[in-house]
């Protein structure tokens, strides 16, 4: 499916309420998968202690990401919902830091969707957290009997 | 009031909120515990911001992910020996049903607390218990040499 990259930029910030709320931005498209960003806020801090981000940011990145990045190896139009994901947090992010992740989709069957992807701020190659996940594909007239929670 | 100052006068008050209040991110998605009886529930209020589907209208599967790790730190803290915030190492999220637009509870079961690492299994529902809408499995890290 041919997707380009103003097309979903469009669909990420104005179609999806919670995406747009974490200020997440698409960064490239392109045959390794997609990259997106959220940027620092002060509201993401998980321990003000030392100012580090909460790793439910980093959650709502990977998963947004990895949901995304099915959507131009598909060959029509589905909705994609999130049925298994599985972080490791590599390392703790650093504080005051905009936070990137690329994700890839590696494998589509009928009804699903396996993906990877990586977490990082300034090093694509010291990342800080893995992402792997699988999705349900539906098409869309069947959305009713779709089993998991929306990407 | 530094997380360990907050974790020591939850731990003495039985009340967790001033806890959740410290923390930036809980406090922005308007997180709210609820002890009912010995059990901690951690309560995620509707907020039209936390939709990743406005079709169906459907949770953002990401935030579903959030709030169980959410749940399951702040049930760990519940339970927990040791003035410390527990850091997350891993999860894994299983999303069962989509979370509606309505207000979401989960808890966190402490399987096994270690010196060192905690396994927390977490549990998400709505307006019904028994029909859950996700539910994770989480490793943390208790002890990673840090006062706070």
């Amino acid at each position: 499916m041919q997707i380009d990259f103003q097309n979903v930029r469009q669909l990420m910030i104005n179609g999806i309420p919670h995406m747009a709320a974490v200020g997440l931005e698409l960064v490239s498209i392109d045959e390794n998968g997609m990259v997106g960003m959220v940027p620092h806020r002060p509201e993401f801090v998980g321990d003000p202690d030392t100012g580090v981000v909460h790793g439910g940011i980093v959650t709502v990145l990977l998963d947004s990401l990895s949901g995304m990045c099915i959507v131009p190896t598909l060959n029509e139009v589905m909705v994609v919902a999130t049925l298994d994901l599985r972080i490791d947090y590599l390392k703790p992010a650093a504080p005051r830091q905009d936070i990137f992740a690329r994700a890839h989709c590696y494998k589509t069957t009928r009804n699903i969707a396996f993906t990877r992807g990586i977490a990082y701020q300034r090093d694509i190659d010291d990342p800080i957290a893995h992402a792997t996940g699988s999705f349900m594909l539906t098409r869309p007239e069947r959305t009713d009997a779709v089993g998991a929670t929306s990407t | 009031m530094s997380i360990a100052e907050g974790i020591s006068a939850a731990r003495q008050s039985g009340d967790l909120q001033p806890l959740v209040e410290a923390v930036p991110y809980f406090r922005w998605l308007g997180l709210r515990i609820d002890r009912q009886c010995e059990e901690l529930i951690t309560v995620m209020p509707f907020q039209d911001m936390l939709i990743g589907n406005p079709m169906l209208p459907a949770l953002h599967g990401g935030i579903t992910g959030a709030f169980l790790e959410s749940a399951a730190m702040i049930s760990l803290i519940g339970a927990m020996a040791t003035p410390k915030l527990p850091r997350i190492i891993n999860i894994t999220i299983e999303y069962l049903r989509p979370g509606r637009a309505m207000d979401s509870y989960a808890t966190g079961i402490v399987t096994k607390q270690g010196r060192r690492v905690a396994n927390v299994r977490a549990y998400a529902w709505q307006q019904d218990r028994d029909k859950l809408i996700a539910s994770a499995s989480a490793h943390f890290m208790m002890d990673h040499g840090k006062s706070s």
